[in-house]
């Protein structure tokens, strides 16, 4: 697949870092081409998302005291490019790496109601019905969470995010990668910290918990984003002073660096072969899988999710007869009955599986369009992010939903159409001609 | 010796087609009071029965009953050699294994001659009883090519109803129903367009619309066809063949299925 091809599909996740070099890997083009059809692509999108963009800048600066010159590599954003082009002697920039800015598309309220937001922004307390469905930030007085979510958020846009980011990224790379179609973990979302949630809508928290890398405009993913990456981008430069120019940075740099990633790479693409499996990997082994996690994952984080979006139903279908097949909870050192079990453990036990299944898919749809649709995202005066989505948040979810729930109503309709022609079938049957004459001889 | 003839080879033509869909083989009887042809489908479901009068022929003669094997998609190939003004003679010689086909112009300037081998056929030979039909609907063959192949849009199946009101052809399947009701015409100045039913008893049936419009090949036979029915009695479809004899089809009827 081309490089245009897969920024046009949206394959590309710009929630999280994408490093020219990670694209350099994968699609195997030159420098240039990559950068062309990146910065196409990003004027296209420019105006409606913007992106945070980050350039290597090379170039010569003398030592102080000494006259020696030193070759010098350095990641730096986009605003501070014209700064160091200044101070450095020969300088030329390249860009480096591409993300979205933060808080532009953060926590998307895909499945907050608008009645929640409205309830929020009114400041009124929430129904007791709705509480009990997201437990987390409603209970939780407003103003509290409030205040240590915009703080943390304030921090965690610019770019000074990196002590903030740094430790949680762990966490919430972990549970980034973890599956993203997990959006019904309320029991895990509660457990976790709540400022995250109180930013966000309610329901936002149940599902942005687990599903935050998922969602592309999520504070989880743009944490972990922001966390892993920084660091990154600052340790590939240094490792390769030796290189002279800028192009061979850029080449010798992938290998290097993707030493870690394409294993990564390999590993995800294993797993997604192994359909059963691979959800069970995704789910249960963020730990190991952060442990490696090295320099940007972007590229493999976009190959799970490529591949978790083609085989999806696949592994739904998997996912729900596991569920419903599963009648022993003891064998948890399985990774599929762990699977089961968060599953039935993640939504409301009243819930059949197939239920949790069905979200999922939601969740990864609404993904999907989420990068479509223009979501309109502010910080509202008491530090709520809010995102404003009216038209668009009820209408995919019925899209999506409503095809798999009322296809096997439409299917149900045709087989008793059929069944009439089928009652004649069935009923009668062609009687041979044989029946009613004898042989003559 | 055998040998017969007809003034029209369109006739032998029409014929042909009328049964080599049903049938891919079949034996044609020769005695003296002319030609036969018994043979059921591949699926045992029709009955085709072919009688042509030996009075029909513009000569006709065979000295001893004579079986003729024949593959009708070969007779068809050689009889589309043939114009359709063109005198047409069928000539075997007794215990023979080849038919010899002759087409002769009007004026009798050309004449060609094709031989076909003949087959050895072991095919059963049903007696059909008669039977006192409920219901004899005569209606012009056109229509009724026309009801089956409109109703086997529908459904597989065509439910045959015939009242005093008049015959009922009904379809249902996934589409939706489909009814085709005829009267009995009052007076009709065409004899051929007549619609006539003649009742004993109502008589509802369930027929193979397949089957049904494989009988309408028999179409260009004659304008008008015959459709005797009677309960759990396979339905008769007759084409008059005008002067010659007849092309009777006997479909079974579909049966209740006992054992669902």
């Amino acid at each position: 697949m081309s490089l245009k091809k897969a920024l046009d599909d949206c394959l590309i996740d710009f929630d999280r870092r994408v490093l020219v070099t990670d694209l350099l890997e994968e699609y195997k083009l030159p420098y240039k081409e990559v950068n062309d059809v990146l910065e196409a692509y990003i004027k296209t999108q420019e105006p409606s998302t913007k992106f945070e963009k980050r350039f290597l800048v090379h170039g010569k600066r003398k030592t102080q005291g000494s006259d020696s010159v030193e070759e010098l590599y350095s990641v730096v954003q986009e605003s501070k490019l014209k700064d160091w082009l200044a101070k450095v002697q020969d300088a030329e920039s390249q860009l480096y790496s591409v993300e979205i800015a933060g808080g532009s598309k953060s926590p998307a309220a895909i499945f907050k109601p608008m009645q929640h937001l409205e309830v929020k922004l009114a400041k009124v307390e929430q129904r007791p019905g709705a509480e009990k469905t997201v437990p987390i930030s409603n209970g939780a007085p407003l103003t509290n969470g409030v205040k240590s979510e915009s703080s943390k958020s304030g921090a965690s846009k610019p770019d000074s995010t990196k002590s903030s980011v740094k430790v949680e990224p762990s966490k919430t790379s972990l549970k980034a990668e973890k599956p993203k179609a997990e959006v019904e973990k309320p029991a895990a979302s509660k457990g976790k910290p709540s400022p995250e949630s109180k930013k966000t809508s309610p329901k936002e928290n149940a599902s942005k918990a687990k599903p935050a890398a998922a969602k592309k405009g999520s504070i989880n993913s743009f944490f972990t984003a922001a966390a892993s990456k920084p660091k990154d981008v600052k340790a590939t430069p240094s490792k390769s002073p030796a290189a002279s120019t800028m192009e061979n940075f850029f080449k010798k740099q992938p290998p290097g660096a993707k030493k870690s990633p394409p294993e990564m790479e390999e590993k995800t693409k294993k797993e997604s072969t192994a359909p059963p499996k691979t959800e069970s990997s995704k789910k249960k082994s963020p730990a190991p899988r952060t442990k490696p996690s090295p320099a940007n994952t972007s590229v493999q984080l976009f190959d799970e999710e490529s591949a978790e979006s083609s085989d999806e139903e696949e592994k739904l279908d998997k996912l729900r007869r596991n569920v419903i097949g599963s009648d022993n909870e003891s064998d948890q050192e399985k990774p599929s009955t762990t699977k089961r079990r968060r599953i039935s453990d993640s939504e409301d036990e009243e819930q059949p599986p197939k239920k949790t299944a069905e979200k999922e898919v939601v969740t990864v749809d609404d993904d999907k369009m989420d990068t479509e649709t223009a979501n309109e995202t502010y910080l509202d005066e008491d530090g709520f992010v809010i995102t404003q989505r009216k038209p668009a948040k009820p209408q995919p979810v019925k899209k999506k939903v409503s095809p798999k729930t009322s296809a096997p109503v439409n299917k149900k309709k045709s087989p008793p159409s059929a069944g009439k022609t089928g009652k004649d079938g069935p009923k009668t049957k062609q009687a041979g001609i044989m029946n009613f004459f004898a042989k003559k001889n | 010796m055998f040998e017969a003839r007809l003034g029209q080879a369109t006739i032998l033509k029409k014929i042909l087609d009328a049964i080599k869909d049903l049938l891919n083989e079949a034996t044609f009887d020769c005695s003296d009071s002319g030609i036969q042809l018994q043979a059921m489908d591949n699926s045992h479901v029709s009955l085709v029965s072919l009688t042509l009068r030996s009075d029909g022929f513009d000569k006709f003669r065979c000295d001893r009953n004579l079986s003729m094997g024949m593959n009708l998609g070969s007779m068809a190939k050689i009889l589309k050699c043939a114009n359709n003004e063109d005198n047409v003679t069928m000539k075997a010689q007794d215990n023979a294994d080849t038919v010899t086909i002759m087409f002769e112009s009007a004026n009798q300037e050309k004449v060609s001659d094709y031989e076909m081998k003949l087959m050895n056929l072991d095919q059963e030979h049903l007696g059909i009883p008669e039977t006192d039909f409920s219901c004899v609907v005569r209606m012009p063959a056109m229509e009724f090519a026309r009801i089956c192949r409109d109703l086997a849009q529908f459904s597989e199946s065509v439910v045959i109803c015939c009242t005093k009101e008049g015959v009922k052809f009904s379809a249902s399947g996934d589409v939706g129903t489909a009814n085709i009701k005829l009267a009995q015409t009052g007076s009709v100045d065409k004899e051929e367009e007549a619609v006539i039913i003649e009742m004993q008893e109502p008589v509802t049936l369930t027929f193979a619309c397949r089957y049904l419009n494989a009988f309408t090949k028999a179409t260009p036979l004659s304008t008008q066809v015959q459709l005797s029915m009677c309960a759990d009695v396979p339905l008769v479809v007759e084409y008059a063949i005008k002067d010659l004899g007849h092309i009777r089809y006997y479909l079974a009827p579909k049966i209740e299925d006992n054992e669902t």
